[in-house]
């Protein structure tokens, strides 16, 4: 396998655009990352498109738009990791010199169902009695509050940190700052989780554009290396499981730092899948960003805040920027890429090396996640 | 990966792991309503609903018991039943 980089990056800006086409909310974030890797259409060899809910045919409809097409275009649904999932099969693709270069694309327009939860597969037997992703985790929030004394007001800290985090993100859905107060006054989604414990649902799209390492350097001043790529489906259980231990993030992370050669210790900056903001406390974990039982310290003493030690979804993550479902993983790469290039003003991680991101999919009966698929990039 | 399956008779008792009262769900849900996970003695966990409770007097690990509710109804307005939980009293048996 040879070295794989980033030489283009482009994302919309998250929010409700019911009027427009899902083609049509997609083609100006791929423009932006192919202007920004100044690629010729021509040179573009494959395209990986990841959505979960906009049909058949995404990435065809979104490229006829942009005149790119009689190439291989390979679209795939991963539930909210349908593009880091694409990503992933892009970098194999690359990696293993197929492609020499490739184009990835998240996409997704959930105002077409109207607003609420997200929309589940109802043959599913827990959905089938009305399990839906606020309740799960919730459920995982009620236990780890009794497991390891966290609080409320823990929980809606992680929500006040990605709003504050939002206002410097110009791509970000929110774009002001809430309270504790607000947070905990915000009305009742799942107990013990509120509206503003959760991301909103909305339409948005993100792409980039990946290469070789070794023709990097003509498309780009500084690409962005990809130093570990990993994805895995939860191990199905039918009886006993810790929902305060999201064991597939836990696994994948331990694969991932083995394969990079790397520590937790080494990241600088992560995008973490915080959909509630009881999850992005169990990641922290997880991804060994600190002890079990300690995120709420963590997050307590600025750590993960832009300026901390470990700055975690200095995007305003899915809280903030939002979570239209299939983009968010190529998103998270828009952010790692551009917080390593340096070109994040106000949100910027100084002297940022290594990013993380990481991304699941859930709502499957018996797994703790259906599917988790993180990445680790440098400059 | 025989084809040939078995029926397991489950207990009708086990341990509440967690819950959240729901107040957003797709139509045909009555909200707002507990959800929980609850752990039978056959290591089986069970989501279903927690009915018949105050959720304020939910307790962690509690003993619970299986009964038949009416969990929501259909697109055409018909019952769904199914199994749910409900906190054990002191004297059941």
């Amino acid at each position: 396998m040879r070295d794989v980089a980033i030489v283009g990056a482009g994302m919309v800006p998250f929010g409700k655009y019911p009027e427009k086409t899902l083609a049509d909310i997609a083609w100006p974030a791929v423009k932006q990352a192919v202007v920004d890797a100044g690629i010729k259409k021509a040179d573009i060899e494959a395209t990986y498109c990841g959505t979960a809910l906009g049909g058949m045919m995404a990435g065809q409809r979104i490229l006829k738009k942009l005149g790119i097409t009689g190439l291989p275009i390979i679209n795939i649904e991963n539930a909210c990791s349908s593009s880091s999932t694409a990503f992933r099969e892009a970098w194999i693709a690359v990696a293993a010199g197929v492609y020499d270069t490739a184009l990835v694309i998240g996409v997704e327009k959930l105002t077409k169902f109207g607003g609420g939860t997200l929309p589940l597969e109802k043959e599913d037997w827990e959905v089938s009695h009305g399990l839906v992703m606020p309740a799960l985790y919730a459920m995982r929030a009620r236990r780890y509050m009794h497991e390891y004394g966290l609080t409320e007001n823990d929980i809606a800290d992680i929500s006040v940190k990605a709003r504050k985090h939002g206002v410097w993100n110009e791509d970000a859905q929110f774009r002001k700052e809430v309270t504790r107060e607000e947070v905990l006054a915000s009305r009742p989604v799942a107990d013990p989780l509120k509206l503003f414990h959760c991301c909103p649902s909305g339409d948005g799209a993100a792409a980039v554009v990946i290469c070789s390492a070794e023709k990097a350097k003509q498309y780009s001043a500084t690409p962005i290396k990809v130093i570990g790529s990993e994805i895995n489906s939860g191990k199905y259980m039918t009886g006993y499981r810790d929902m305060t231990s999201p064991e597939i993030t836990l696994r994948g992370a331990k694969q991932l730092y083995e394969e990079a050669g790397i520590g937790p210790e080494d990241v600088d900056l992560a995008e973490v899948h915080d959909a509630f903001a009881i999850a992005e406390l169990l990641y922290y974990e997880a991804l060994g960003f600190c002890a079990k039982g300690d995120a709420a310290k963590l997050l307590a003493d600025g750590e993960t805040s832009v300026g901390g030690k470990i700055p975690v979804n200095p995007s305003g993550g899915l809280l903030s920027k939002g979570h239209p479902i299939g983009s968010t993983g190529v998103a998270q790469i828009v952010e790692i890429v551009r917080q390593l290039r340096g070109q994040c003003g106000q949100r910027q991680v100084e002297g940022a090396k290594v990013g993380l991101t990481h991304c699941t999919g859930g709502g499957v009966s018996g797994f703790d996640h259906g599917v988790c698929s993180i990445h680790l990039f440098a400059r | 990966m025989s084809e040939n399956m078995s029926s397991l008779k489950l207990s009708a008792e086990g341990n509440l792991y967690s819950w959240s009262v729901v107040h957003a769900a797709p139509k045909g849900w009555s909200l707002p309503f507990v959800a929980a996970y609850v752990d039978l003695p056959e290591d089986v966990r069970v989501f279903s609903h927690i009915v018949d409770a105050d959720p304020d007097s939910l307790k962690m690990d509690m003993p619970v018991k299986a009964q038949i509710a009416t969990l929501g109804h259909d697109e055409i307005g018909a019952p769904f039943e199914s199994y749910a939980f409900t906190p054990v009293q002191k004297g059941d048996s």
